[in-house]
């Protein structure tokens, strides 16, 4: 061949090396490019118009972002594209109008909430690409569907609840309520652990059988308790240390043993079974519950089988004031009789299975070796960091600090084999299995004391976003104003107390059309009782409703303001500044102004004066309301004293309230007097009296909440007896 | 707008020929046993003066729980039908609940949603009508009636059973109203007899409930040929 010839043909090669690779990098290294032709092709058969074709980036410097992730996920941001016909990477964003409403791609981008290189478009080595999923170099590989809300808190934290990431939200709850930051530290839990019941005073409330088999397997003695399992698998250690640790709290328990509880008979049983049902125990606790119980019933501990693990002299000293034995315990003292405290505790002593009988207090002699064994076993275990043990100094967190475990590093990561299936990524799967198998992680040379928690999948998911969660990332804390955090603070206050068991704390409405589907918060104890208006009142508008200062002092001491129910607000021992906390929690949610509000209302004309007093008789409000101690009307056992609400209640909420009780408290006993002419209407409010007041709504209720509050400043103020019960 | 017409037209000849089909339920409902007598009401310590000289003097205070005729035939239980498809729009009412001589009037009485409840106080003292759903004990209303004579009209919208209660210290008052989502319903008057009308032909389950009595059902198939005959008894059951 010429050297001509050559030429020709090396060019020739030359030429068509260069078309392949153009083509190659067009098409072949460009997957995105058929991605968008799709688009395209998607488009024109909804007759739409196609996109621009091209690399797409978006920057956001303040965020370190540089996402191309839009270059194939054309329809993220564009409403219509929602239907299971559009293929999955194509589709519109879900929930677009909150997420993205929120925040807007060309703002965030898509890598601050879903991880992942922002700036790849192409697989690795030649592979088809995966998000990084395949690619052991990629520190932060895509979020799993699930985990993507580890990245709301980045921003989020301040807030009670993330809106939209019910995965975080149960997760940083569990956290709290397992107990785990008595153990581990976390970057969004600050709040002190509500601790474990003290282990003195053991041979006084039960057995070293109770004890031993506690210790073994928890869940099988008392299904819904937080107390985890420290030996899950039957065997080994499982028969030798509970054994040792029973011993151990046995030779540090030396309290005199209770004088046997005075004989009761089967009507005190039958009486503290209707006080079980009515003071309010069960606004925290079940007992016998065949149906299915709301989740703030279950606050205490299930109470089916009190029987086998209390004694009744114990249950006795234990009701008559439960901080005594418990300094911080959140079981409030409800302020019983000595007849009532010996009732209840009759009716949950014998609460124990067929097949059982109520603990015997008998603990044998410990053996010293047994109890040194023991002793070594508790401070291995770290009861000391959730329970108070006579003997054991309390102790700093014992488990590793978790503040920054959504950043572990992908090496750190030690799987035992073989693998748990799970379909999300390393680190994901990692902390799953952590959670759920703890054991499966232990190789030789790890010695893992972490026990495991009784935890549903659902639970174990949510806990795991939450760990995750805990990560050093850059953060754009969003700007929280005073009521969100007052809100905030609140909730934990009551969560902590479990207020909800009790009260009704704001609706959530669902529209769907016409129909509002009103489903209250909390206070689920009210289906127990036949008249609504004998449960617990609702606390949706405590806000408006009460004087801050009132709110304030009947939440350090309750007095009774409905002498005649039978339950009770209960003492609470509250932190010194959770009154206050709550007190502004609930001005807060109804934008009311605190601590100070003006509660003055102007004074009824003297010339309307005779008509209004006229008014308040025809209306026969004293039917129901006492008023004042001092008057020939007998205390009514149906409503409240009107001269209470002088310090009590805002003149705003009382106006609403005699327009229209049952909007601010649903199934109340106050009847309205005020009524709609024609329903449709509401603004075609009516009176009985059109002769009174110029026949108006609004003239007619400012008489009466003048008239209420001078009742309150007039009248001697009916103070019932302090200590009194309810 | 022809093609509204068209449709409207089409609706009322498809009824028309529908309408020509309906039969009716009728029957009686009898009670097995001798009823329990109804107990004194226990008054309340702070029961007004004049709440006592007027409402003590009637006859009975406390609504007896079952009124059987001398056949022992029951009175106020309410009949209704399940399974009608496709039910006609159910017309709207005028119903009334009337506070007179302390008492609820009438004692038990189905409606249907959308019809409206005209309460009214024919008494010289002041009544307070509560109607509480059964189920989840959500109050329909709570209304004071202070002067004798006052009215006060409720549209009714969500089906259930309600009791009617007052909370202003007459506590032997109580009535029921059941909230039908149709109109195939009716209630037994003093013979203990019942006809529900307008049923379209097929088979249904009918349904019979008493305040003390508790509920019955039976199978029933209405046929154009003429008005189904079903007689339903009831045991005897203590007082709750």
């Amino acid at each position: 061949m010429s050297f001509r010839g050559a030429f020709v043909a090396l060019s020739a090669a030359l030429f068509l090396a260069t078309v392949w690779t153009m083509w190659d990098e067009g098409w072949t290294r460009r997957p995105w490019k058929a991605t968008q032709a799709r688009f395209n092709a998607l488009l024109a058969s909804r007759g739409q118009p196609p996109v621009d074709e091209g690399l797409r980036q978006v920057t956001i410097p303040a965020l370190d972002v540089a996402d191309r992730c839009q270059t194939c996920h054309l329809g993220v941001d564009r409403a219509g594209l929602e239907g299971d016909d559009v293929p999955r990477e194509l589709r519109t964003h879900p929930r677009r109008e909150v997420l993205l409403g929120k925040h807007p791609v060309e703002r965030v981008g898509c890598t601050p909430c879903h991880g992942g290189q922002g700036l790849q478009t192409k697989g690795v080595a030649g592979a088809a690409f995966a998000h990084g999923r395949d690619d052991p170099y990629w520190e932060r590989p895509l979020l799993s569907r699930p985990f993507v809300e580890t990245s709301c808190v980045a921003c989020h934290a301040q807030e009670h609840e993330v809106p939209q990431a019910p995965r975080f939200n149960r997760g940083r709850a569990l956290f709290e309520d397992r107990r785990c930051h008595a153990c581990h530290s976390s970057r969004f839990v600050t709040s002190p652990v509500a601790l474990a019941p003290p282990l003195d005073r053991l041979k006084q409330k039960t057995s070293e059988a109770f004890v031993v088999a506690w210790l073994k397997d928890p869940p099988s003695l008392r299904h819904d308790t937080r107390m985890p399992s420290f030996w899950p698998e039957p065997g080994g250690a499982r028969d030798r240390e509970p054994v040792a640790i029973a011993a151990f709290l046995g030779s540090v328990n030396d309290d005199a043993p209770l004088p046997s509880a005075a004989s009761v008979s089967e009507a005190d049983v039958k009486a503290g079974a209707a006080l079980f049902d009515s003071v309010g125990c069960r606004g925290c606790h079940v007992l016998g519950d065949a149906e299915p119980v709301e989740p703030e019933a279950r606050f205490g501990p299930a109470l089916d089988f009190i029987g086998e693990r209390a004694s009744r002299a114990w249950l006795e000293r234990w009701l008559e004031k439960p901080s005594a034995l418990f300094p911080e315990t959140r079981m409030p003292d409800l302020r019983l009789s000595a007849t009532e405290v010996s009732q209840l505790a009759a009716f949950l002593a014998v609460q124990v299975r067929p097949s059982a009988q109520p603990v015997s207090t008998t603990w044998s002699t410990p053996d010293a070796a047994l109890v040194a064994e023991g002793r070594k076993a508790v401070l291995r275990y770290g009861c000391q960091a959730c329970h108070r043990i006579p003997g054991i100094a309390p102790a700093g967190r014992p488990g590793p600090d978790l503040d920054d475990f959504g950043d572990l590093p992908p090496e750190r990561l030690e799987f035992a084999e073989p693998r748990p299936a799970c379909e999300y990524t390393e680190r994901e799967c990692w902390t799953l299995a952590r959670l759920q198998h703890p054991a499966a992680l232990r190789r030789p040379g790890l010695d893992l004391v972490m026990p495991r928690f009784q935890l549903s999948d659902d639970d174990a998911q949510a806990l795991a976003v939450f760990l995750l969660s805990n990560r050093a990332q850059p953060s754009v804390p969003r700007v929280v104003d005073e009521a969100a955090l007052a809100i905030a603070a609140g909730e934990r206050v009551l969560t902590r107390y479990n207020c909800r068991g009790c009260h009704e704390v704001g609706r959530d409405e669902v529209k769907t059309g016409d129909e509002v589907q009103v489903t209250p918060r909390g206070g689920q104890i009210r289906r127990r009782y036949d008249d609504v208006a004998l449960a617990p009142p609702p606390l949706t508008f405590a806000g408006r409703k009460f004087q801050p200062r009132w709110l304030f002092d009947f939440l350090k001491r309750p007095r009774p303001v409905r002498p005649w129910l039978t339950v009770r607000m209960p003492t609470f021992s509250f932190g010194a500044h959770e009154p206050e906390v709550l007190a502004r929690f609930f001005a807060a949610r109804d934008a009311q102004p605190f601590p100070f509000d003006d509660t003055s209302v102007p004074p009824v004309p003297e010339a309307d004066q005779p008509a209004a007093r006229a008014l308040l008789e025809k209306l026969q409000c004293a039917r129901c309301h006492a008023v004042g101690a001092g008057g020939d009307v007998k205390p009514a056992e149906r409503a409240p004293d009107l001269t209470f609400a002088a310090s009590r209640l805002k003149p705003g909420w009382m106006r609403d309230w005699l327009r229209d009780p049952q909007a601010l408290q649903p199934g109340t006993r106050m009847p309205a007097y005020f009524f709609l002419s024609d329903e449709d209407d509401p603004t075609s409010w009516s009176t009985p009296y059109p002769a009174v007041l110029g026949g108006e709504v609004s003239r007619q209720i400012d008489a009466l909440v003048w008239l209420t509050l001078d009742l309150g400043r007039a009248a001697p103020v009916a103070v019932h007896p302090e200590g009194a019960h309810r | 707008m022809t093609v509204t017409r068209l449709v409207f037209a089409l609706v009322a000849v498809a009824s028309l020929a529908r309408a020509e089909d309906l039969s009716s339920v009728r029957g009686t409902v009898a009670l097995k046993g001798a009823p329990p007598k109804t107990p004194e009401a226990k008054l309340p310590p702070d029961l007004g003066e004049k709440d006592k000289s007027f409402c003590l003097k009637k006859s009975p205070l406390v609504p007896p729980f079952y009124v059987t005729d001398a056949n022992g035939r029951l009175k106020d239980v309410v009949v209704w039908l399940e399974g009608v498809k496709a039910p006609a729009p159910p017309p709207s009412t005028p119903r009334s609940l009337v506070n007179v001589d302390c008492r609820f009037d009438p004692h038990v009485q189905a409606v249907t949603v959308g019809d409206e409840l005209k309460v009214e106080n024919r008494d010289p003292l002041l009544h307070n009508t509560h109607p509480v759903y059964l189920g989840d004990k959500s109050t329909l209303f709570n209304i004071a009636l202070p002067e004798q004579g006052q009215e006060v009209k409720k549209k009714v919208k969500k089906p259930g059973v309600l009791k009617v209660q007052c909370d202003a210290g007459h506590v032997w008052m109580r009535a029921f109203v059941h909230v039908f989502d149709h109109r195939y319903h009716a209630t037994t008057g003093a013979d203990g007899s019942f006809t529900i009308t307008d049923v379209p032909p097929g088979k249904y389950v009918l349904k019979a409930w008493h305040e003390a009595a508790g509920t019955l059902s039976q199978d029933v198939e209405v046929t154009a040929s003429g008005p189904a005959q079903k007689d339903l008894s009831f045991d005897v059951k203590p007082l709750p």
